[in-house]
């Protein structure tokens, strides 16, 4: 899948902000472990906790998870600011 | 299955299917009590959970299958909670949801749906919800799902009796379920055309539409099936159709999540931004960046440091108790043979009860251990370590294993099932012994009591500590560079809410390892006490060094002596291995004196160095025989259970040389 220019993985998310899963660079192993955590791409995600190194902590579809960074490096997204329309999960 | 027409019962098999920590423990044991049988799934190192329960003129076979996310099968977990689910058949699948995550939980009712229409949802935790701002309304959930739904909170045992009803009424049949049906979108076509290549196969008795559905999702295991049961030319038909979907995955899973949205739009309501909670707050703290590890450690020494002030006066209670029966005992059979009086007064009550002197220990570790996980911490001390469980190769899940090998290595090991791959579990397991659990920390504390001042008490069992972690660490950044190779596996978990434990899991937590201990204390320690009272006691008449023990130290002295152990010392090592506490029993025997307490028979016996290389070396050296066994279950090989013997053993002894020949040239003890 082409990444789109705007596009960042979700390891480079501040806390506190959102965005919306746009590709998963993993196989599909990866793409359906995260799939039952409610990640797939159109995913609103917020990233609740991201210290530059180890583990994330982010908030998605209401839950909460811890992700390692590799596999949040994998997952990319589009920033979305506070404007954003579409659904709200 | 037919009910049995013998029997006026009719019998329902019902398995209970959920996510991880969403109370389907609690559930399955308020419906099964005390009645169940906990044991393995054949060929697996899988816990399988199996009870029974009454309602009126049914009897009630209910199988708890391991937590998991999906039925996909990534691991061990998956593959048997969903071959149940497809060759055994259940009457119904009872899919538990945490209320508080519906919308994440709903996928694993999507994917039990695919697999059955037997299905009735647990909605649990629903006194929760509210924390989030979630409405839900169950009968309007139960009208667009198509299957019951019932509300409960497992925590106070409210909506059993109802779940119990909808069980009954389901497999019975006077409840026809008819699920709303997932439709696959972008996937359909797919679908449909991997469907017709399946169509009339026989696929080891798992559906058509099923198998075509887990082939577009990649799942491993049917990938293997259809290299099994489809011969070259249909298999190569749907590879075909497969190849054009590469993202098969993505489409199935988005497919499911649809359709969870239009359940949940049409049975609860949230607010449009999620909701500040307590968690939050908490967790803004507990995993900040840099205060996170300074407060995992604070509660962990606290917990340490509390378990020893609460537990050692119990302990010097039963110490003193099962002294004086050994004195009540041989008074009481004085007229009877010497043997007999001996064997119980010098054998039997000293070995078990100084093992048994050891039971607050274990009781208070696994319930302050116990609120920790049943609170909702235990996950947030996984995301805190998993930055330095990262030096040994292995993520922050792994560090939970050793957190319980501090109480027991038993099942310390037992807990690196929830490790995603084998070789992460096999790293664990190999590193666990090396946390010195309750027993030895018990025997490290009674010479640390002994040989030093109370000023310095502390910081030295601190040092123990700290050398055993560092232990664990080296050996696991070794074993990951020399044999056991690999990528490191994806670390994702979830973070549950924080709530208040309930004392009803508290008490499982607890028991169950109390009763694991206590039975390793009748059975294992018991006989170990009785060998080493026959070797101490026979050639009858013999002075302890002429004594089968004696003799036995004596063979081993000249190893010992490289690390100034005497023959006891070294008697005491080796049975220890049949359970750590038994070393302390064994010196008690060796070392006893007329008139002395042990202490002070032992600082008569050995200089403070030699007593800090024997709290070294049993530290480190061998697991016990309990861990040993449990390492071959688990691992299912000679091989790494005799590295997992072999390794800490030269550890151990290498250690043990470099503390006393340094301490000699410090001129210390």
């Amino acid at each position: 899948m082409v990444t789109p220019p705007d596009a960042i993985s979700l390891a480079q998310l501040a806390p506190g902000q959102r965005g919306r899963v746009e590709a998963i660079q993993g196989g599909r192993g990866l793409v359906s472990r995260l799939a039952a955590l409610g990640i797939v791409p159109g995913t609103l995600v917020m990233v609740l906790s991201n210290a530059r190194f180890g583990p994330l902590i982010l908030e998605a579809r209401g839950g909460r998870l811890a992700l390692g960074r590799g596999q949040a490096a994998r997952i990319i997204v589009r920033v979305v600011t506070e404007g954003d329309s579409g659904p709200r999960w | 299955m037919v009910a049995r027409p013998s029997t006026a019962l009719k019998t329902i098999r019902v398995a209970l299917a959920g996510n991880p920590n969403v109370g389907k423990s609690t559930i399955f044991n308020i419906l099964t009590g005390l009645h169940q049988h906990v044991g393995n799934w054949p060929g697996k190192t899988v816990e399988r959970k199996e009870g029974t329960c009454r309602l009126d003129d049914c009897a009630l076979e209910v199988v708890d299958l391991p937590g998991t996310y999906s039925l996909t099968a990534h691991s061990a977990e998956e593959v048997v909670a969903r071959d149940y689910i497809v060759r055994d058949r259940p009457d119904v699948v009872v899919v538990i949801v945490d209320a508080c995550n519906i919308e994440r939980n709903f996928y694993l009712v999507a994917q039990a749906l695919e697999l059955t229409d037997q299905v009735v949802v647990a909605l649990n935790m629903m006194d929760l919800a509210g924390v989030k701002g979630y409405r839900i309304f169950p009968e309007r959930l139960q009208a667009a799902l198509g299957v019951p739904v019932i509300p409960m909170v497992a925590r106070r045992a409210e909506g059993c009796r109802e779940l119990l009803r909808a069980i009954v009424e389901v497999a019975s049949g006077q409840r026809a379920t008819s699920p709303r049906p997932i439709y696959y979108r972008r996937a359909e076509p797919t679908l449909a055309a991997l469907r017709e290549v399946l169509a009339g196969r026989a696929l080891a008795g798992y559906p058509p539409e099923w198998v075509a559905l887990k082939m577009l999702e990649g799942d491993e295991e049917i990938e293997r099936l259809e290299e099994r049961e489809l011969d070259a030319e249909t298999r190569e038909r749907a590879h075909q159709i497969l190849r054009q979907h590469e993202h098969g995955p993505a489409l199935v899973a988005d497919a499911r999540y649809a359709w969870i949205e239009e359940v949940l739009n049409s049975g609860m309501e949230r607010p449009a931004r999620s909701v500040i909670t307590f968690t939050d707050r908490i967790d803004h703290v507990v995993t900040h960046r840099f205060l996170g590890l300074p407060i995992l450690l604070g509660i962990f020494v606290g917990i340490f440091w509390l378990t020893f002030k609460v537990s050692s006066p119990l302990s010097d209670v039963l110490d003193a108790g099962f002294a004086r029966l050994g004195e009540r005992t041989a008074d009481a059979l004085a007229g009877g043979p010497a043997w007999l009086v001996s064997l119980l007064a010098e054998g039997v009550i000293p070995g078990v009860g100084g093992v048994l002197t050891f039971l607050p220990i274990i009781l208070f570790f696994f319930l302050f251990l116990g609120f920790l996980e049943d609170s909702g911490y235990m996950a947030r001390a996984a995301f805190v370590m998993d930055r330095i469980m990262h030096a040994m190769g292995l993520h922050g899940k792994a560090f939970l294993s050793l957190l319980v090998g501090y109480g027991c290595n038993v099942p310390g090991i037992m807990a690196t099932r929830i490790l995603d791959t084998e070789r992460d579990r096999l790293l664990a397991i190999l590193v666990n012994p090396l946390i010195p659990c309750a027993a030895r920390i018990g025997v490290a504390a009674f010479f640390v009591g002994a040989f030093f001042p109370p000023a310095l008490r502390t910081p030295v069992m601190a040092s123990l500590y700290a050398l055993s972690l560092t232990m664990v660490i080296l050996a696991g950044f070794l074993l990951r560079r020399t044999l056991l190779p690999g990528e490191e596996s994806p670390f994702m978990m979830e973070l549950p809410l924080y709530r208040t434990p309930s004392l009803r899991n508290l008490a499982m937590f607890t028991g169950w390892r109390l009763l694991a201990f206590l039975k390793k204390a009748g059975t294992v320690i018991l006989g170990v006490s009785v060998l080493i009272w026959l070797l101490s006691s026979f050639p009858a008449g013999a002075d302890m060094p002429q004594t089968y023990l004696g003799r036995l130290g004596f063979w081993l002295e000249p190893a010992g002596k490289l690390v100034g152990l005497d023959w006891r010392m070294s008697v005491a090592l080796v049975t220890g291995f049949a359970a750590k506490e038994t070393s302390l029993a064994t010196i008690g025997v060796l070392y006893h004196a007329e008139g002395e307490s042990l202490a002070q028979a032992l600082r008569h016996g050995m200089t403070p160095l030699v007593a800090l290389v024997f709290v070294v070396v049993q530290l480190l050296y061998i697991p016990c025989l309990a861990t040993v066994a449990v390492m071959r279950s688990e691992t299912n090989s000679w091989k790494w259970t005799a590295l997992g013997v072999i390794y800490p053993l030269t550890l151990a002894a290498g250690l043990g040389l470099l503390v006393f020949e340094v301490g000699k040239a410090l001129r210390f003890g």
